[in-house]
Formats: C-alpha cells, structure tokens, sequence
C-alpha cells in the first residue's frame, strides 16, 4: 500500500475531472509525494517524521483542486463525463456494436470486398492503403494494451492518438477526391458534351463511391481508436487504483 | 494561447509562474524538485506549497510553455518530468529582464524614500 494513500484518494473524489485525466494527475502527485519521502529521509529524518513534512509541504487546498480542474475541463468533456456516469459501459457497447452493423450493411462490405474502391478509381485504393497503414499502430498498441500490459505507455499512447490522425487524414482524401472527380468532369466537359449525361452519371458514381469509402476506412479507423483508447484509460486507471487501495 | 503582456500590473500576478520558468531554465526537473530549488534558490523566501504547483504547471503545460514527459525509472516507478519548450523559454528570459527592471525600479524608489 502506498503510504500516501488518504492523500491521493482525496485529491481523486475532489477533483471533477474525467477518470483518464485524474488518473495521470493522481499518479504524478503520487510520484511526487513518494520523491518528497525520499528527499527528507534522505535528509536525515526519520520515516515518520518525513512522512509528515511530506504531507504538510503537500497540502492539496479547494482552490488548488479547483484550478488543477479549470485547466483540464473544456464544457464538451464534462457533458461526456456526466454520460459516462450514467451506464456508459453498456451504453457504449451497444452503440458501437449498431455503429458497427449500419456500416456493415450500408456499404461497409462493398468496400472490404473491395468493390466500391475499386468503383472509386486510384483515390479508392489510396483510402484502403491509409486504413491499411492505420492497421499497423493499431496492431501494435492492440498487443501492447491487451496482452502485454508494459508499464510505459507513452509510445502505445502515440499510436492509438496516431490513428485519429490516419481518420482525420481519410476524410480529407475523400473531400478532396470528390472535389477531384468533380474537377475532372468539369475540365472535359466541353471535348465530350455530347455525352454529358452518362459522363455525369459515371462522375456521381465514382464521386459517391469516393466518399463512401473514405467515410467508412474514417468511422473503422475511429472506432478503432476509441476501443483502444479506452482500454488505455482503464489501464491508467487501475494503476492508479491499485495506489489508492487501502 | 495569447499570453497577457508583460506589464509591471502583471509581474506580481505572474510570479509563481515566472518562479517555476526560471527553475526550469536549469533543465527537466520533476514537480517536487521545482518547488525544493525555487526554495533553494531563494534561501527559503519562497515557500511552495507542493500542491498549488499542479494548477500552474498544467496551466503552463495548456500553453505550450512547458512540456511535461513520462520516463519509467525502474523500481521507483513513473515519473513526469517538465521542462522548457522553446516559447516557454523565451517568455522566461523576457520574464528575466522584465523581472529585473521591476526589482530595480522598485528598490530604486524604495532607496530614494530612505535617503
């Protein structure tokens, strides 16, 4: 048990913070709190004696607490946070697992089968190639959180932020895709007028699919981050339960 | 984040933050080791109270002044550590001359009255 445990257990029930966020903070007073220890033993004083300068030199104020909570907490984040607490687990469960479903059956299998990317054109294939590329942090966070469990996850934090990035970056190659093919149309227009109409239903087709597949390698991809990001949190957040318990 | 301007109104309000900036031109240093060289260095005048350091090294974190990093040390477990990022460090040595026309100026007027 760690021997500033009351103190860190306090600080955890007063800070109105999301769990993630008070865990990392829990945990750097905790090193704090046991460096302080060290610091005043090694000074020369006895355990008992230095365990309690530690505390007086670390006491935690409301307004302290409040600050530390105004430097985290933008609106967005408390609304989620006051969601979570109201059986956010199975909640979530079921709403990835419909997430899931409705892009499964609206396109999400064309597009493994790969046949609305291959509709798409060059732009289709680069989406795969960039959800593809996605798969590779996610892969190795998926085994650094799930069965690993290492101690310092600092490099997995970075591949699980890296993967909203790789969802950002595919709804951008789709805008900007669909803007392509639009672009194409418009530039050959004039030399092939005569066949405008088909020329146009094949550019809605190849745009549409362009977009599809760029919605569904972005949705896949977040949910992918969202699964792992949470398993980070509930790891972070054990460690520092496993501080707090009595 | 805009940061307020470094007028003498403001120098007062932003000495914990100046205090921990001009601790962290040293190096990377842990939050318990700021507070202990800020006291330190001030032949114990400045007394920091550990707890009320996290509101301003988060706040200076947001910012972008500080940059603070995780490092597994083994046994002693995990730690984070802050340091200078290259705006922080420029607001530091602003903060320095700032700092240093403030004291000057005040001791100056001060001097003055006693002679």
């Amino acid at each position: 048990m760690n021997r500033f445990a009351d103190i860190l257990r306090e600080a955890d029930t007063r800070l109105d913070l999301p769990r993630p966020v008070r865990a990392r903070i829990v945990l750097e007073m905790a090193a704090d709190l046991d460096d302080l220890f060290a610091h005043f033993t090694a000074g020369g004083l006895p355990p008992e004696e230095a365990e309690e300068k530690a505390r007086q030199a670390f006491a935690l104020s409301d307004e302290a607490l409040a600050e530390l909570a105004a430097v985290h907490v933008p609106a967005w984040q408390r609304l989620v946070d006051q969601l979570s607490l109201q059986g956010r687990s199975r909640l979530e469960k079921a709403g990835l697992l419909l997430l899931l479903l409705f892009i499964l059956a609206s396109g999400g299998l064309s597009v493994l089968s790969l046949e609305i990317p291959r509709a798409a054109g060059p732009v289709g294939w680069f989406l795969v190639a960039l959800t593809g590329a996605a798969l590779v942090p996610a892969l190795r966070a998926g085994v650094t959180l799930f069965l690993r469990e290492e101690r310092d996850l600092r490099p997995t934090r970075r591949r699980v932020t890296a993967l909203l990035l790789f969802s950002a970056a595919d709804l951008l190659t789709g805008l900007y895709g669909w803007w392509l093919t639009i672009y194409g149309w418009v530039a050959d227009f004039p030399v092939t007028s005569q066949g405008g109409i088909p020329l146009f239903t094949r550019v809605l087709a190849r745009g549409s699919a362009v977009v599809v597949v760029a919605l569904v390698c972005a949705i896949l991809t977040a949910l992918i981050w969202y699964l792992l990001q949470e398993r980070l949190a509930r790891l972070e957040q054990a460690e520092a339960d496993l501080l707090l318990q009595i | 984040m805009k940061r307020p301007a470094l007028e003498k109104q403001n120098l007062t309000k932003g000495c914990n933050e100046a205090l921990i900036l001009a601790a962290l031109r040293a190096g990377p240093r842990h939050g318990y080791q700021l507070a202990l060289d800020i006291e330190e260095a001030s032949a114990g005048y400045f007394k920091f109270n550990h707890g009320t350091l996290y509101p301003i090294l988060h706040k200076l974190e947001k910012e972008g002044l500080i940059r603070g990093a995780w490092s597994d040390e083994g046994p002693r477990g995990r730690r984070k550590a802050y340091e200078l990022t290259r705006q922080g460090a420029a607001l530091a040595g602003e903060q320095r001359q700032a700092w240093q026309v403030f004291c000057a100026s005040l001791s100056a007027v001060i001097h003055g009255e006693d002679s």
